[in-house]
């Protein structure tokens, strides 16, 4: 027994060895491709290497919201002040209980109208329209009845009167700049079907008419880690991905599409959970399928600021719906596996996602467990385990400092000098214990996960420090 | 052990990339002062010339010193020092005789730039275009020498260098070379480009336009696709004296689809009583594969009086398809007929019809609630500017 026992860890620590190498040399290497492309990209800027503010691509910005009572006046003021001048705003209550409706009508003096809604995208259907032209562009509120947030979405493209969307959380704000810079690749190459933007969570910022006036680390400890986990992620593997067109996710929160083609291929998947990601991979398979040129791209400097969540129980929450999502999202489209036709696409987008993201909570509580049942067999080389695991934290501690220094430096902001020692100790508690709680959280999110694929999942919401 | 060291080696660089960060984050904090630093330098030299220029007899004639345009080569061959120039030109009176005089002779300097930026990479290439169109020295120096330069800038493989090298030409305000640079920009894979950016830079020609268009016309055949539409958008948006070329292009059923929509558009900017029996053709069609062209005529024709064109409008309305009904409505709209008469018409059967119709009336009352409220927003402002006595 104890012989199956050694050469079942003989071939664990094999496995592991050859699964930690080949995700800290991919880490490794979309750190450094990150990094120096932002300080390419921002070198570029200096040095006028961009399509300056005179071309205007119409863009309608869509914005589901479910409960937002809270944040959407703030919202839509905020998409009020971006320095775009063809643009129109859409905003879709989802069947709201609370008063996110009247809350906007009151904010922006809207009136209701008998509005043809041309129908192309099958949705749940709408209860009233509101408009106003009061202001610098059109507003449109859409009360329709509850679907969730990708049937939401899809009555918004209904809405929409212009060729190019951009979806944005209604927790979100946008920085007074980054339509403008998301439309680039547009303007650049015209056979762009989507591009995605970064996010950033909000939480300590100050932000005044688009403009970050004032950054701190936010005051809670949780948050302050999802600023380091998202400034890893966002660097990590969506910059390096858009160097062979291989992103196969744009976030939810800030992404913009191709009308046309998000309606050919069907608009969004109502029945999952991920929406984001499975029409970032539906686009991929649909362009594929049918021969079109295409390019999905990511851009760096386009920010939209959110909000994450503050507490354990709303963050299990999050991820658990992002792991359900990204579990239907690989399932459906599991033709792209190994398929030469999607190339890199399907060797390295969805090869990682599939490897490093969907299984990885297995495979890390697979981990965890091999590891007590090496130190109950006594089979455990206590210092080098030790050693191995400080190599990783240390690893990666020092991946999410540079992700986290160079986003800072690459967008001007100022940081205070405790925000930095604040970084520097949490980015190994981050490590060391919020990813492992995080794996253990993923783990279990399939269990029950269809009972509640149609919620839009309740977050504790604040309002963001929007002067 | 291998892997330990695979990942020791790793940490290494990722440490020195932290290092290198820090570093930078200092250096960004004093990038500010050095630029400073480097404007005072070169103010103080460009002052110097200005004020012996300023000081000579005839006040303008006054020759530059040789090892000023030595030093002025030699500092502008930096890419720092070219954005603190760029810099420092803004500050300076550019409406001045003496500011003119002196840029005037810097003219060889420029044009060694020109080469000297050529063999560089190409962000600072497109650098050196960006500088050039904006600050317009065509009205400073004769531009000729230049134009076969930077058009050579459109060969590297930056898009922004070919942006910005175009830009730069139209700045120029030479037609011919223009040509050559839209049948090099349509050559490679820009001609991807948005033709929105082409259009852009066009409208920004600094010399004749009507020129310009002439040659434009001529060689239209010769760009390629994208750019013959950025090309026919650009003449829309500038004139509306060749309507007859427009027409024949309308009607040229050989011609791209997007050729001929750009055709319709310019009948919808300028009335041309020709082009109206062609835009109710085009509306009247009722085979669904060509809705563009009846969707466009259909705004287009918001500009053509007669009863024909509101009797095709109001058939448009019952039109199957959504952007012919409501392009159609918003012409209906500006022939000037009432909602109630519409309806009157359409006879209130088709719900689509009179969804649409209603919907653009409301929407109209709105606009006008929406300019009134303004409106009255500005009087109160007045009213309390005056009982404050301001």
């Amino acid at each position: 027994m104890r012989d199956f026992i050694q050469i079942f860890l003989l071939c664990v620590e094999a496995f592991f060895i050859l699964y930690m190498i080949l995700y800290s040399s991919f880490l490794f290497l979309s750190v450094t491709v990150g990094s120096s492309d932002l300080y390419a990209a921002k070198r570029r800027n200096r040095l006028k290497n961009e399509l300056s503010n005179d071309y205007y691509v119409p863009v309608s910005v869509l914005v589901p919201a479910h409960n937002e009572e809270v944040t959407i006046e703030a919202t839509v003021r905020s998409l009020l002040a971006l320095d775009y001048k063809l643009y129109e705003i859409v905003v879709v209550d989802d069947g709201s209980t609370d008063n996110t409706t009247q809350v906007l009508r009151d904010a922006f003096h809207m009136w209701k109208i008998e509005r043809p809604i041309q129908r192309r995208i099958p949705c749940q259907p709408e209860e009233e329209i509101y408009e106003t032209r009061a202001y610098k562009v059109p507003i449109t509120l859409v009360r329709k009845k509850n679907g969730g947030k990708a049937d939401a979405l899809n009555m918004g493209i209904n809405v929409a009167s212009y060729p190019y969307f951009l979806c944005l959380d209604a927790d979100s704000v946008l920085q007074h700049d980054s339509l403008e810079k998301i439309v680039r690749p547009v303007l650049e190459d015209s056979s762009v079907v989507a591009v995605g933007g970064t996010v950033r969570p909000c939480n300590g910022a100050e932000i005044e008419n688009g403009r970050v006036v004032r950054y701190r680390m936010p005051r809670k400890l949780l948050a302050c880690m999802q600023v380091l986990e998202y400034d890893r992620s966002f660097l990590a593997s969506r910059i390096l991905f858009d160097r062979f067109n291989g992103n196969i996710i744009i976030s939810g929160a800030f992404g913009l599409f191709l009308k046309s083609v998000v309606i050919a291929a069907g608009g969004y998947d109502s029945t999952t959970m991920g929406e984001d990601m499975e029409l970032a991979v539906k686009l991929h398979v649909y362009c594929r399928e049918n021969g079109r040129p295409y390019r999905i791209r990511y851009v760096s400097d386009a920010v939209c600021w959110t909000q994450v969540p503050e507490r354990m129980g709303d963050l299990c929450r999050q991820r658990r719906r992002w792991h359900i999502g990204l579990f239907q999202s690989m399932t459906k489209y599991k033709n792209i596996l190994a398929n030469p036709k999607y190339g890199a696409v399907s060797f390295i987008s969805y090869f990682y996602f599939l490897l490093y993201e969907l299984f990885s909570p297995y495979i890390e509580v697979f981990g965890v467990l091999t590891t007590l049942l090496a130190f109950a067999v006594d089979l455990i080389n206590i210092p080098f385990m030790i050693l191995f695991f400080g190599i990783y934290v240390v690893y990666t501690a020092l991946l999410s400092l540079t992700a986290f220094f160079a986003r800072i430096h690459t967008i001007d902001l100022k940081i205070y000098p405790s925000d930095m020692l604040k970084a520097v100790g949490l980015c190994v508690v981050e490590v060391s214990c919020l990813r492992f709680v995080m794996a253990w959280v993923r783990m279990t999110a399939l269990i029950g996960y269809r009972k509640k694929k149609h919620t839009w999942g309740h977050i504790e919401r604040q309002k963001i420090q929007i002067k | 052990m291998g892997a330990e060291v695979l990942l020791y080696g790793y940490g290494l660089v990722c440490a020195s990339m932290l290092v290198f960060n820090l570093l930078y984050g200092l250096h960004l904090r004093s990038d500010d002062r050095r630029m400073e630093r480097r404007t005072g330098r070169l103010r103080r030299q460009v002052e110097k010339q200005l004020a012996e220029i300023r000081e000579a007899s005839d006040g303008i004639s006054h020759p530059i010193q040789v090892s000023h345009l030595t030093w002025m080569r030699r500092r502008l061959s930096r890419i720092n020092e070219l954005l603190a120039f760029d810099q420092l030109m803004e500050e300076l009176d550019q409406e001045s005789a003496v500011y003119e005089a002196y840029i005037h002779q810097l003219q060889p300097v420029f044009l060694q730039l020109a080469t000297v930026y050529w063999k560089r990479e190409s962000t600072q290439a497109a650098y050196y275009c960006y500088f050039l169109a904006k600050h317009k020295f065509r009205r400073h120096m004769e531009m000729d020498q230049f134009q076969q330069i930077v058009l050579s800038y459109l060969k590297k493989d930056s898009l922004y260098c070919k942006i910005n090298a175009l830009k730069a030409l139209c700045s120029f305000g030479s037609p011919s070379i223009l040509m050559d640079a839209l049948v090099e920009l349509g050559n490679g894979q820009e001609s991807q480009l948005h033709g929105k950016v082409v259009t852009e830079a066009l409208l920004s020609y600094t010399g004749d336009a009507d020129a310009l268009i002439g040659l434009l016309w001529a060689r239209l055949d010769r760009f390629a696709l994208p750019i013959q539409r950025s090309v026919l958008d650009y003449i829309r948006f500038q004139s509306g004296g060749y309507c007859g070329r427009m027409l024949e292009i309308l009607k040229d059923l050989r011609r791209d689809k997007e050729l001929r929509l750009a055709a319709i558009r310019y009948f919808g900017k300028y009335h041309y009583a020709p082009a109206r029996p062609v835009l109710l053709d085009f509306l009247n069609d009722s085979d669904s594969t060509r809705w563009e062209y009846a969707a466009i005529s259909a705004t287009a024709l918001a500009r053509y009086d007669g009863q024909d064109v509101v009797s095709a409008l109001l058939r448009a309305m019952n039109s199957s398809n959504w952007y012919i009904r409501s392009n159609a409505a918003s012409s209906l709209e500006a022939h000037g007929l009432t909602y109630e008469e519409m309806l009157k018409v359409l006879g209130g059967d088709d719900r689509y019809a009179r969804e649409m119709l209603t919907y653009r009336l409301k929407a109209k009352r709105l606009e006008q609630e929406a300019a009134e409220q303004a409106a009255s927003a500005v009087e109160e402002q007045h009213r309390e500017e005056e009982l404050a006595g301001v």
